[in-house]
């Protein structure tokens, strides 16, 4: 059975180049274009991994993470995002993984890989 | 033979009539003693009386004596026949005067011609005042009936003597009253003290009858008695004006406030040598004003008009003269406190006139923030005829780090000349000095003066304590130099040229911040004590504008620099702004050309090598460009890259604590530390070591405040064996709890109402950053303790 990814990103393009990619990848992609659709969303789908934007409107990516950590710690969360200073922030240390965004997605593929053959 | 009835009736008729007749009584007492000796046919006939107070007898009236002789001639009681009948009050008749034991020959009188003497006592009121007697050239006996005759005869004179007494006492008394009130409208008319004391003495000495007066008043500085006033009396050169108190006669009167009074000049020591024997008698009076002796009034040698011969003062005399000085006591009092009214209003004019000058001057002062125009207005008040007038002022910047007087400026002529020229101009014209300022014409006129120039180029070291100067800047108080070579030196006085000045210290909080010396080196005036003091004063008011005005330019100055700075800051501000600005649209792109590259390697990934391949291959390069661009631009905008340096872990501790304490403290939290003696370097980012700090600090207080426990132990020490530093904290907050002890490092565990639960998950993941690792020994029910592990190498070198 195929892994379940849940990506959140605020921007269309930008969840339907992810989606567009890592179904290519062979996972099942699920899409939340806020915090509290992936909140909804993890719920529902139960994914294996959550790469997570940090600027959105509403609940930012660190709240998100937070939140989704308090509800089930072993849920591993990739902060994805195109501000390479949030490595810093404290808030962001919970997180397995920090990858910062580009057109160029090799990296967030790796990482995923990594995580989910590591929780395997 | 007449009967003696008949020639006492006949003389009595006669004495009566003189008696009552309006004639003076001395032509009444010569009278009376030519009837005597005509009716009774003597050849002589006198009458000598007894002196009130003394044991003297005088003869006041005589027929058949040398007439010289009335007035002068004194005889003591007992001396001679007469004497003896006045003290034994019997009459003494004798064949033969000159024969007697008891006769004494007065050769002034010519009664050696006379052989017979008949001396009758002249009484009354049971007193002897005075002896009548009757001689005749040849020897003769007198009966028991001529005795009787002559003693009724003198009883009868008595009366009459007496009676012309009180009259003439009277008659004195009215004299007396009325000097009294003619002194008395004398000394009122004036309040001028020199004038009364002229007025008292000369109306003493004549009302009283006096050849001269002498009028001394205490000086309450010396405590001597100096002459006052004098009147009949030339200017002894042998007479010492000034006399201490107990000094001679006046010393005395004035030291035990008792008159004296002194008949017999010669018989009395101590006045010979005080008055180098110029009168014969004399009285002298305390006065005295509210219980206090303020001076001696005294009279000398007694003269009555119309009187031959000198006479001794009396007692009468001496109370007149009391009676005087106490009235003269009053309006030399009331002199003295009109003359010490006068001053004082004088004083207060002065007081009144330096006062608004000083107003006027700080007017001008505060007229200007500028210190150089404020010096000059300082010294010129200084210098000003208006104001305190001395010729010259300069001034000196105290500096007391190197103990040097900086001259700063100096106002005054240069030359003997110009000050003439100066003062010719400014004449009759005073500055007024309301409303007034210094002018920049003036201002120049002063700066550019050879004085000026001369002062600027002056330093005076006051690093010797003793100098004047060191003296001045110490006590912070005014000195006048009188001899410069002697108390400055001969440089700094020929620096001045001049051998008298002063050092006033213009002080502002309690500093001396300058000196100034002024000289009157044109007038050559001293200068005087109560210029000095308006000086202080206003030394003052010019210390404190001078500090103002200082402070002002300092202000300037920082305001300036500020004022630099914030213009610097602002450019920083804004090129600051620019990055952030640069940043944040950096990032805008960011996602959109994200999007453009995934999507553009996707299809050159799809479209292989037609063109439409080529086309999105160029696309997803020109976006890795453009990416790669960006993150050096976001990269450049925002170091946040941990900064690892060589640190103390102590110093980390005590930084961190330093926070706590005020907390610690409210809280009643006995801190205990004991830190490695030594600096315990490691390399690490301090902002992180004090954040992993502050996270497991805030979890022991709110541990702690759980359980009430109150000690927290601190420790670093050195785990050799391992290669670590330590930072240890101990709380005494109750330990944790078996199931939640697993936890403690994952994040977002928390069992706070407050917190993220972050806090220790981070302190060990900086912990762990740094190649160290946090250990945890919980004790149930008492306390934990962290201890925060980081590698350590000995001899690292220390930051």
């Amino acid at each position: 059975m195929s892994k379940r990814v849940l990506v959140v990103d605020d921007e269309e393009h930008m969840r339907l180049l992810f989606r567009e990619e890592l179904v290519e990848e062979g996972y099942e992609v699920f899409l939340a274009a806020d915090g509290a659709e992936a909140i909804r969303m993890v719920d529902e789908v139960h994914p294996d991994v959550v790469t997570l934007d940090i600027r959105m409107p509403g609940m930012d990516g660190i709240e998100v993470l937070r939140v989704l950590k308090e509800k089930n710690r072993d849920l591993p969360m990739i902060m994805c995002t195109a501000y390479p200073e949030y490595k810093h922030n404290f808030g962001v240390w919970a997180s397995e993984a920090y990858v910062v965004k580009s057109g160029d997605l090799h990296e967030l593929k790796d990482t995923i890989k990594k995580i989910l053959s590591a929780a395997a | 033979m007449i009967t003696s009835e008949k020639v006492e009736l006949e003389i009595l008729s006669e004495v009566s009539k003189i008696a009552n007749s309006t004639q003076d009584f001395n032509v009444k007492l010569d009278k009376i003693v030519r009837v005597i000796a005509v009716k009774l046919g003597r050849d002589v006939c006198y009458i000598v009386l007894r002196d009130k107070d003394r044991d003297t007898l005088v003869l006041k009236a005589a027929v058949g004596l040398n007439p010289e002789s009335i007035d002068r001639v004194m005889l003591r009681l007992g001396e001679g026949v007469t004497g003896w009948a006045a003290q034994y009050n019997q009459p003494v008749a004798l064949e033969v005067a000159s024969s007697d034991p008891r006769y004494k020959l007065v050769p002034q009188t010519g009664e050696e011609r006379y052989k017979s003497m008949l001396a009758v006592p002249i009484v009354f009121d049971e007193r002897c005042i005075g002896v009548m007697t009757v001689q005749t050239v040849e020897a003769r006996i007198y009966s028991q009936d001529e005795i009787t005759l002559l003693t009724t005869i003198a009883n009868d004179v008595g009366g009459i003597i007496n009676t012309a007494q009180l009259y003439q006492e009277a008659e004195q008394n009215i004299e007396a009253l009325s000097a009294l009130y003619e002194t008395s409208r004398a000394l009122i008319s004036t309040l001028d003290l020199s004038t009364l004391l002229e007025r008292v003495a000369r109306s003493s000495a004549e009302v009283i009858g006096a050849r001269g007066c002498i009028l001394r008043l205490i000086n309450t500085d010396t405590g001597l008695l100096e002459i006052k006033a004098s009147y009949g009396l030339p200017p002894e050169p042998g007479r010492r004006s000034d006399l201490r108190m107990g000094e001679s006669i006046a010393g005395k009167v004035a030291l035990e406030g008792k008159p004296v009074l002194i008949s017999d000049a010669f018989e009395n020591a101590e006045f010979l040598n005080a008055t180098g024997a110029v009168a014969r008698s004399l009285i002298c009076v305390p006065l005295i004003a509210k219980d206090h002796v303020i001076g001696t009034i005294a009279l000398y040698d007694k003269e009555t008009p119309g009187r031959l011969g000198e006479q001794p003062f009396t007692e009468e005399d001496l109370h007149l003269l009391t009676t005087l000085a106490s009235q003269a006591s009053m309006a030399v009092e009331n002199a003295f406190i009109y003359e010490r009214a006068e001053e004082l209003a004088l004083q207060n004019e002065k007081k009144a006139q330096d006062l608004s000058f000083l107003y006027d001057i700080a007017n001008a002062m505060r007229s200007t923030l500028r210190l150089e125009k404020l010096l000059h207005i300082i010294l010129t008040a200084m210098t000003m005829g208006s104001g305190m007038g001395f010729n010259r002022a300069m001034l000196f910047l105290v500096n007391d780090k190197t103990l040097t007087l900086q001259g700063m400026l100096g106002v005054g002529p240069s030359s003997a000349w110009e000050a003439g020229e100066i003062w010719a101009r400014l004449g009759n014209k005073p500055v007024n000095f309301r409303d007034w300022s210094i002018t920049d014409a003036d201002m120049m006129a002063q700066k550019e003066s050879a004085f000026n120039r001369s002062v600027k180029s002056m330093r005076i070291s006051y690093e010797d304590e003793t100098s004047v100067f060191a003296a001045a800047v110490r006590e912070k108080r005014a000195i006048s130099v009188l001899d410069a070579e002697l108390e400055v030196g001969p440089d700094i006085s020929n620096a001045f040229g001049v051998r008298e000045f002063a050092v006033v210290p213009l002080t502002a909080k309690d500093r001396v911040i300058s000196l100034v010396v002024v000289d009157n080196k044109y007038t050559g005036r001293t200068v005087r004590h109560e210029d000095l003091r308006l000086l202080i004063m206003f030394a003052n008011q010019a210390g404190l504008a001078m500090e103002s005005a200082m402070a002002y330019s300092n202000l300037e100055h920082a305001n300036r620099e500020l004022k630099e700075t914030q213009d610097r800051l602002i450019l920083s501000e804004k090129l600051a702004a620019l990055g952030e600005m640069a940043a944040s649209i950096a990032h805008e792109i960011k996602n959109p050309l994200t999007v453009i590259g995934g999507f553009a390697t996707r299809l050159a990934k799809t479209e292989g090598e037609g063109d439409t391949g080529r086309y999105a291959k160029i696309i997803r390069d020109e976006a890795k460009r453009l990416e790669k661009i960006l993150g050096e631009v976001l990269d450049f905008s925002r170091e946040m890259r941990p900064n690892i340096q060589p640190v103390n872990i102590n110093d980390v501790l005590e930084n961190t604590l330093a926070m706590y304490e005020e907390d610690f403290r409210e809280k009643s939290l006995k801190v205990r530390k004991n830190l490695f003696p030594e600096p315990l370097v490691v390399m690490a980012d301090q902002q992180q070591l004090k954040q992993a700090l502050i996270n497991v600090l805030s979890n022991s207080e709110q541990a702690m405040e759980n359980s009430g426990g109150k000690e927290i132990y601190f420790r670093t020490w050195v785990d050799r064996d391992a290669g670590r530093a330590v930072i240890e904290v101990t709380d005494t907050g109750g330990g944790i709890p078996p199931e939640v002890m697993q936890n403690i490092f994952n994040p977002f565990f928390t069992t706070k109402v407050k917190g993220t639960g972050l806090g220790l998950a981070i302190t060990n993941k900086i912990a762990k950053s740094h190649g160290g690792d946090v250990e945890v020994v919980n004790r149930e029910g008492s306390g934990v303790t962290f201890r925060i592990k980081l590698p350590y190498r000995e001899n690292a070198p220390a930051g």
